[in-house]
């Protein structure tokens, strides 16, 4: 072997062990930088974190390569030879350059005595250790980061998807998700979609496709069941139902998590309102033809609704009772509606005493979890008892519009002068109807009055109570004033008589001779009415006020210990509040811990807090896109703590 | 130096003057309940006729029977509403066309002047509780019995600016007199009004 074989055998393994150790450093320095950069912003390296670590990589071994050019060099390179090698005396750079001497193979003997590749064997260890250390330390810390880059090939996806290389995502795959939502059926199945979403709201029972790119090998999530995850197309994805109540789809891709929150929304029961009768009353007569209305509203959709009649008769400890349905109306899915009948409580055979119970029910057309039924208020007539006319306790009610049962001699009058009024302008034939009716209710007066001055007669029996369904009296069949006897109630007897002629000229269609009489038996009523009272005068019993007691001021006498402030009832919500705050704290020191925890309390507060979450949300969506988080995080705060209290002070407390 | 309010009852010869013999100390449960007036825990009944009525700024008259004053009665009633006092007068029979309110009318109109509506939108439904359809309505008015009226607006006589007579056809004679421990079934406390009456008549 000559000097000069010698000598470019050394070149070739100096130059490798300079580009080997060039790109040691340079991948040494690219894994650093990548691995500190997870360390500091754990969500995950940024397109430009990458480009900017790969550049710092080739400019270091680009460097180092070009502080290593020397070795291109045959000449170079045998000067680095005598320089490790001192005992050679120059004797290989002379050989190489007088290579037509006779003393070449004298100096080729020379240098065949010593060991050159011993030499370069040291010097190429010696250079590749430290880089080989270098790049060993690099790449641990790449694999110990947060973002696992390197053993989760996060980084070098990333360099992958700057090289344009598609396919399988080396990075997360949890990254660019899509979420498809479609309603159930009975609503409509309408078909959201939603890019990357944290929330996902939507109709209890949806069906919720996510989507996302990569493989689905090694890919997990929990609900907190395992959900199965399905490769699709070149992507993966899962399909689950939305569940009743709010919970956390956990995802996971080796050490990357990312949590997306169910929020179901219930499908509200319908809504329905009784519009008509719109109070309770008590009848004395069940004769009244009652119109039922009520107004139905559903979120969704409605399907069908009725009426409910229950007929409650009987008393003390002994009742009966029996439904009655309306037929059945058919709303086709419509969002509001009305719902009407009418009922004539003649039809009903109701007796004294009874009690007629009326709601209206819909429904809507869940099939997941229903269907809603709602049922409205319950309206309640009830037909008196002859005896407590004059006891009867009665809550706050409106006469209905047809109950002319109730209608006074006061009413009778006034019905009386409008038609007198409007007589001119009536028909004959509407004249007498309009008539006949003011003497038909003015008749019903008169047989009570009959009945009230037949009993105190000491003749009660002949005297029938009016029963639902008689017939008025015709003028013929009326008892003469001169068969009833006033003796004991002479204002009795007036009204009678009065009220008697009053109905005779009503039922010939004659109102205008009606009125005197009228108001003659008006007049003899109230004094009837006033004269059977008995007023006893007497002191009126004292009732002294127990001022103290009614303003709690009265028997407090102060307390020998201290007293302590109870803790917040409400432990749930100071659950989330200390959550909150060390959320808050998360922010700074751990971010991806601290959107874990958001994204979990989110679950919890949706249900009890629902303004709560979704402040909540909106501290995730900013955070999440690099936006300041402050002012959703004092939206939170402020759904979380009860809004302050204002005490005006009192205008009695001087203030 | 203020001494406590007391709930007065003005006796008067005519008709039956003690028809409610509960209200008052429903009424001074509410006061008490609701406002920081020094109340006395019970009520008196003073003849109208007597000097000691103007100890009292305040009067209720109510009744089913006619309402007449007797001479006396109705120097005293002039006088007390000239000094400042108030007069709250209720038909306890809620019928307008009833012997109380007719007769209460004619006396009203010949000791004070006839009594006008009062605005359903006057202090006296804003002084202290908030009633902003005017004067609540009671459970008697509409069951059939009285008049068969809800009546939309209270009467008075005014005395300058101030309410000198207030008359009622509402009939809340009988809507507060019950005692006042049964309050705790009620889910709206239904003397409110009368705290506001209270409430102008000291007041203003």
């Amino acid at each position: 072997m000559t000097a000069l074989d010698r000598v470019r055998r050394t070149q070739r393994v100096l130059g490798a062990t300079v580009i080997a150790r060039s790109l040691m450093w340079g991948i040494a320095i690219t894994s650093a930088m990548l691995g500190l950069s997870s360390f500091v912003d754990a969500r995950g390296l940024s397109a430009t974190i990458v480009v900017v670590s790969v550049l710092a990589g080739v400019v270091v071994a680009a460097a180092m390569l070009w502080q290593s050019r020397r070795f291109a060099s045959v000449s170079r390179v045998a000067l680095w030879i005598e320089e490790h090698v001192p005992t050679l005396h120059y004797s290989l750079v002379t050989a190489l350059e007088q290579g037509q001497s006779p003393f070449t193979a004298g100096m080729d003997a020379t240098i065949a005595r010593h060991d050159i590749s011993a030499t370069t064997t040291r010097a190429v260890r010696r250079h590749l250790l430290p880089a080989t250390a270098v790049l060993v330390i690099a790449v641990l810390l790449l694999y110990v980061s947060p973002s696992g880059v390197l053993g989760r090939s996060g980084a070098i996806a990333g360099m992958g998807r700057l090289g344009g290389a598609a396919g399988i995502p080396a990075g997360s795959r949890l990254d660019d998700i899509g979420v498809r939502i479609t309603a159930p059926a009975y609503a409509g199945g309408r078909t959201t979609n939603l890019d990357d979403p944290s929330t996902v709201a939507g109709l209890t029972g949806s069906t919720i496709a996510i989507r996302g790119n990569g493989s689905a090998d090694g890919l997990t999530a929990t609900q907190p069941a395992p959900l199965r995850i399905s490769p699709a197309g070149r992507g993966w994805s899962i399909s689950l139902t939305m569940p009743a109540k709010p919970t956390a789809i956990t995802l996971r891709d080796r050490s990357y998590e990312r949590i997306i929150v169910l929020a179901p929304v219930a499908d509200e029961p319908p809504k329905i309102a009784l519009t008509s009768p719109r109070r309770d009353t008590t009848l004395r007569t069940p004769r009244l033809v009652v119109p039922l209305n009520a107004n139905v509203s559903d979120d969704i959709g409605l399907t069908s609704g009725y009426f409910e009649y229950l007929i409650t008769t009987g008393s003390g400890e002994i009742f009966k009772a029996r439904t009655v349905n309306t037929p059945v109306v058919h709303f086709d899915g419509a969002r509001s509606s009305t719902l009407s009948a009418t009922l004539d409580l003649g039809s009903l055979k109701l007796g004294e005493g009874d009690v007629l119970s009326m709601r209206a029910i819909a429904q809507d057309g869940n099939t997941v979890s229903g269907p809603g039924i709602a049922t409205s208020d319950t309206r309640t007539i009830r037909i008196a008892r002859a005896g407590e006319y004059d006891s009867l306790a009665i809550e706050a009610a409106a006469p209905l519009p047809l109950d002319t049962s109730a209608v006074s001699q006061r009413m009778l009058i006034a019905m009386t002068e409008k038609l007198v009024a409007e007589q001119p302008k009536l028909s004959r034939e509407e004249l007498v109807k309009r008539a006949t009716d003011i003497g038909n209710q003015e008749d019903g007066i008169r047989r009570r009055v009959q009945q009230i001055l037949t009993e105190a007669e000491g003749a009660g029996e002949d005297v029938a109570e009016p029963k639902p369904g008689d017939q008025p009296a015709t003028v013929e069949e009326m008892e003469s004033p001169d068969v009833i006897s006033g003796a004991k109630n002479p204002d009795l007897k007036a009204a009678y008589t009065a009220l008697w002629q009053a109905v005779r000229s009503l039922k010939i269609a004659e109102p205008s001779p009606a009125l005197p009489p009228m108001r003659v038996a008006l007049a003899a009523l109230d004094r009837a009415r006033l004269a059977n009272r008995l007023y006893l005068r007497g002191a009126p019993p004292k009732i002294v006020v127990n001022i103290e007691r009614v303003r709690m001021t009265g028997k407090d006498k102060g307390s020998s210990s201290v007293r302590t402030p109870r803790s917040f009832a409400d432990s749930a919500r100071v659950d989330l509040s200390r959550r909150f705050y060390a959320m808050v704290d998360l922010l700074e020191k751990d971010p991806a811990r601290a959107l874990t925890e958001l994204a979990l309390m989110r679950v919890q507060a949706l249900q009890m807090i629902p303004g709560f979450a979704a402040a909540l949300g909106e501290v995730s969506d900013a955070i999440r896109a690099g936006r300041d988080a402050t002012p959703a995080l004092l939206r939170a705060r402020r759904a979380l703590e009860a809004p302050p209290e204002v005490r005006p002070l009192s205008q009695w407390s001087g203030g | 130096m203020m001494s406590e309010f007391v709930f007065c009852t003005g006796q008067y010869d005519s008709g039956d003057w003690d028809s409610a013999p509960v209200l008052p100390a429903n009424i001074i449960d509410s006061i008490a309940r609701y406002t920081s007036i020094a109340v006395a825990p019970s009520g008196v009944n003073i003849p109208l006729g007597s000097d000691a009525i103007f100890e009292y700024p305040f009067v209720y008259l109510t009744g089913h029977l006619p309402f007449r004053f007797s001479e006396a009665e109705r120097r005293n009633a002039r006088k007390l509403v000239d000094r400042g006092g108030m007069l709250f007068i209720d038909d306890h029979n809620h019928d307008v066309g009833g012997v109380f309110h007719n007769t209460a009318m004619e006396e009203l109109t010949r000791s004070f002047s006839k009594p006008v509506d009062l605005p359903n939108d006057h202090d006296i439904y804003r002084c202290f509780f908030k009633f902003d359809d005017g004067p609540p309505t009671t459970s008697h008015e509409l069951n059939g019995w009285g008049d068969n009226l809800v009546h939309k607006n209270l009467q008075a006589v005014m005395q300058g600016e101030r309410i000198g007579v207030l008359y009622s056809s509402k009939d809340y004679s009988s809507e507060w007199n019950y005692d006042p421990d049964a309050k705790r079934f009620s889910t709206v406390d239904n003397t409110r009004f009368g705290v506001n009456i209270i409430v102008y008549a000291l007041t203003r």
